[in-house]
């Protein structure tokens, strides 16, 4: 809560064991995973669609899209509602399935340590950074490079 | 050249060399004991004889000696005459004597004997005068003269004068009376001197008696003339009357005188005692001499006997000495020849008895062992050419060209040719057989250590087995025992079971009703959850504004996460007790027929359990005896395997050995192989054909084993 210094608040989710957190603005909200409608001739990660009061969305498949071992869906199992912005900052709503969606918490910057300084990272990862609280290590990721307006803009189209 | 005297001419040498010694001896012997018996004879014949002739040559001289004392001293005629003869008698033994003494005589001897022959003349001759001498017998003659006729007329002239000087004193002067007195004292002492003359017995004594006579026949005369110028008458014719009877008397006196002067007997005496002494003693000297003489050639001779008998002695017992001496030698310088001989002789024998044929004999004599031992050198030559073979043979060398060796001949070269031969062949048989011993006992060796390897495996498997079943037969007792206590326990368990299973029925009733519960409140609080989340969401969108809600709804969040949890933790503990008790519940419903008839099987199982005990200890048994055997099988596999290799490894070291064997020249292998009864090739062959077939039988064995499959595919 120190004001002085710059932080952003967060939400942190699960997949797996792994401690994942997203910026808080680009989240609409969460919401239980309920029914959701196959679509043919989707990408793989691409579960299906499903309807947010009266709005469909497409729901990903976190997991897949990050290349992670597919996991049984529970009662845990929540969908973030992400505001992906495109090329012409307009937004792009899509439910990501993630494991455990965990809290919202403020992060200092100067607490996040940069991918680029750890040796291994490739260029194009979406973490864009890390957060070492005594071991218990959060990976803050950049939700435009796991999901590409590209792509989200062609299921639109689908969907749509 | 002694040593080439054989010992026959040794013996005989040794022996003619004794009988000459002994020859030798008796020569000497006789020769030196014959001059000792002449010797003895000398001394018997001749100095016997010289010393008896001598003796009485001595005896002789001593008696002619006192004969002639006799004689000189004798009166007596007819015993003068018998002295006499007596003393012819001596003087002729003496000459015999002497003449014997020197025939008898020699060298110093009859020096002496012919001295004494001298001496025994001279004798002779003093003797013929003494006994002329006391035969003229002068002064007995005289004293008769004196003592009869003197007598006898001075007698008459005495008394006519003393018929004078009693005339004369009554008529004659006084002067006439004195010169009558000293008349008849001149004439008295004449008279006296008449008797001393004749008693006298020295020359000088009668000299002086002469001249005392002489001077008192002048004074007599001077007186006589006085009175006959004084006288007359009556008287004259006295005196005249006294000078006629005085006158007779002085002729008698005269003769006395003369005869008594002559003193034949004491000259007789004198010489007897004088010169014929003296020789007699020189004689006695002489014969003393000559006694000595021979007493000293008697020495001589015993010492010369002595000596002879000595160096006699001497050289008896040099000869004797030496005789023996050479004799030993002779039978040492023999003996050492023949055992010298013979000790080289052994030597070589036992050399050869040894087998040592190394050394040659040396032959240093040209006896009969000398011989012997030339033919023991000829053997041992032969001896040393066939051990040289027997060497060449031990060394291996099987190619020997018996023809190219000299000397070759006799049973041990066949024999030994026939060895070498054998030999190659027993080799050559041994090299094959040992490459086959070899390759047979490897393949023994591998299979005998699989079989052990498995055996061994077989064993501790046993092993195990049996330990297992001692443990079994252990468990199956404590199976009986348990087994009725089970039985007990399952009646009781089977009671037990139905009040259980009612009461887990109600608590299952009880439980599904909490969980039925607890889900509704694990669904409010997830809802509660989710809406914190967004309301955080929210809040955190809102920014600075929203920061005290935002506290709100992590904490709501917190609450509903809590609440969540115990539900969660509920219902999960809540369902796994129902699962659980109606597990519980169906598997004790389940259990309870189980139960019983667990019951009656456990019955059974105690019956069972005490035939599979007997059973059990059965098999332990043969479990036990199994392993014994199968432990032995593993340890006499070992063995075998061992023995295997062993045999592989003596098969090897035989191979070695007998490639110690040369069989055959590398160059001439072939002419060997077709000379000596081809085995070498022949095995050769056999060997190779062997392998051959054994291929061969491999390749028929694949075909038969494949051939009919191959056709029976073929025809399906």
């Amino acid at each position: 809560m120190n004001t002085d210094k710059k932080s952003e608040a967060y939400l942190t989710f699960l997949l797996g064991d792994e401690k994942f957190a997203v910026l808080v603005n680009y989240v609409h909200e969460v919401v239980e995973l309920n029914n959701y409608t196959r679509v043919p001739d989707a990408p793989a990660y691409m579960l299906g669609i499903f309807n947010l009061r009266g709005t469909i969305l497409p729901l990903l498949d976190t997991r897949i899209k990050l290349g992670l071992p597919q996991k049984e869906k529970t009662n845990k199992t929540r969908i973030l509602i992400l505001n992906v912005r495109d090329k012409e900052d307009a937004t792009t709503s899509i439910g990501a399935i993630v494991d455990v969606a965990r809290e919202v918490v403020e992060i200092e910057d100067e607490n996040i340590q940069k991918p680029d300084d750890i040796e291994g990272f490739k260029s194009t990862t979406p973490v864009t950074g890390i957060v070492n609280d005594h071991g218990d290590i959060t990976m803050i990721m950049d939700i435009h490079r796991v999901f590409s307006v590209d792509e989200l803009s062609h299921m639109n189209k689908t969907i749509n | 050249m002694m040593n080439k005297l054989t010992i026959r001419n040794k013996l005989i040498l040794t022996l003619g060399v004794l009988v000459l010694f002994v020859g030798l001896i008796f020569i000497i012997s006789y020769s030196r004991i014959s001059a000792i018996n002449q010797g003895f004879n000398q001394v018997l014949d001749g100095t016997v004889e010289q010393q008896r002739n001598i003796a009485q040559l001595r005896y002789e001289v001593m008696n002619m000696i006192r004969n002639q004392r006799k004689l000189a001293l004798s009166s007596e005629i007819q015993e003068m005459n018998d002295l006499k003869r007596r003393i012819d008698n001596n003087a002729l033994t003496i000459n015999e004597r002497i003449e014997k003494v020197i025939s008898l005589s020699s060298g110093e001897l009859l020096n002496l004997a012919q001295a004494l022959d001298i001496k025994i003349d001279d004798l002779i001759k003093i003797n013929m005068d003494i006994v002329e001498l006391g035969m003229t017998n002068s002064e007995n003659v005289a004293r008769n003269l004196s003592t009869k006729e003197g007598s006898n007329e001075f007698t008459k002239a005495n008394s006519t004068l003393t018929e004078l000087q009693t005339y004369l004193a009554n008529n004659g002067t006084k002067e006439q009376v004195l010169t009558v007195a000293a008349l008849d004292e001149q004439f008295h002492m004449l008279r006296s001197l008449e008797n001393e003359l004749i008693l006298s017995t020295s020359p000088s004594a009668r000299e002086v008696v002469l001249k005392e006579a002489s001077e008192i026949e002048n004074r007599f005369e001077l007186y006589l003339g006085q009175l006959n110028r004084n006288l007359s008458g009556e008287g004259k014719l006295m005196l005249e009357k006294y000078t006629r009877q005085y006158a007779a008397y002085y002729d008698i006196h005269k003769k006395a005188m003369n005869m008594a002067n002559q003193a034949t007997n004491g000259k007789a005496l004198e010489l007897s005692k004088g010169q014929a002494d003296a020789i007699a003693d020189e004689i006695n000297i002489l014969i003393k001499q000559y006694y000595d003489q021979v007493k000293r050639l008697l020495e001589n001779d015993k010492i010369s006997n002595n000596e002879k008998y000595g160096s006699t002695i001497r050289s008896m017992i040099i000869i004797i000495a030496v005789t023996i001496i050479l004799s030993v030698f002779m039978s040492i310088w023999l003996l050492r020849g023949i055992t010298g001989s013979l000790n080289i002789a052994t030597d070589a024998v036992k050399k050869i008895a040894a087998g040592n044929f190394s050394s040659d004999v040396k032959i240093s004599t040209e006896d009969e062992i000398g011989l012997m031992l030339r033919e023991l050198q000829v053997m041992i030559i032969k001896l040393r050419s066939s051990v040289n073979l027997a060497k060449q043979v031990a060394l291996g060398d099987l190619v020997i060209d018996f023809k190219s060796i000299e000397n070759h001949g006799g049973e041990l070269d066949e024999a030994l040719e026939q060895m070498v031969n054998n030999l190659r062949n027993i080799v050559i048989t041994i090299t094959n057989g040992a490459d086959n011993v070899l390759a047979a006992s490897q393949q023994v060796a591998s299979v005998s250590q699989q079989l052990s390897q498995g055996s061994q495996e077989q064993a501790s498997s046993a092993e195990e087995v049996s330990s297992s079943m001692e443990q079994m037969s252990a468990n199956i007792q404590q199976n009986t025992e348990n087994s009725r206590e089970t039985e007990k326990i399952a009646n009781k368990a089977s009671e037990d079971i139905e009040a259980t299973s009612l009461s887990v029925s109600e608590t299952v009733q009880a439980i599904n009703n909490i969980a039925e519960k607890i889900v509704i409140i694990e669904e409010i609080a997830s809802k509660t959850d989710l809406l914190a989340l967004n309301a955080a969401v929210e809040a955190a969108r809102a920014g600075e504004h929203g920061k005290g809600f935002a506290v709100v709804a992590a904490e709501v969040r917190k609450l509903a996460e809590r609440s969540q949890q115990a539900a969660a933790e509920i219902n999960e503990i809540s369902s796994h007790t129902v699962k659980l008790a109606e597990d519980s519940k169906g598997m004790l419903i389940q259990t309870l027929p189980d139960i019983n008839r667990t019951a009656e099987l456990v019955q059974e199982v105690a019956a069972a359990s005490v035939e599979q005990n007997s059973g059990a200890n059965q098999v332990n048994r043969a479990i036990q005896q199994l392993s014994q055997i199968t432990q032995n099988n593993a340890s006499s596999s070992e063995e075998m395997s061992s023995n295997a290799e062993e045999l592989s490894t003596q098969a090897e070291e035989l191979k070695i050995a007998i490639s110690y064997f040369k069989v055959s020249n590398s160059q001439s292998d072939f002419n060997i192989s077709d000379k000596k009864g081809n085995v070498s090739t022949v095995n050769n062959k056999n060997h190779g054909s062997k392998q051959e077939v054994k291929v061969q039988g491999n390749g028929a064995k694949i075909e038969l084993d494949e051939g009919p499959a191959d056709n029976e595919f073929s025809e399906f």
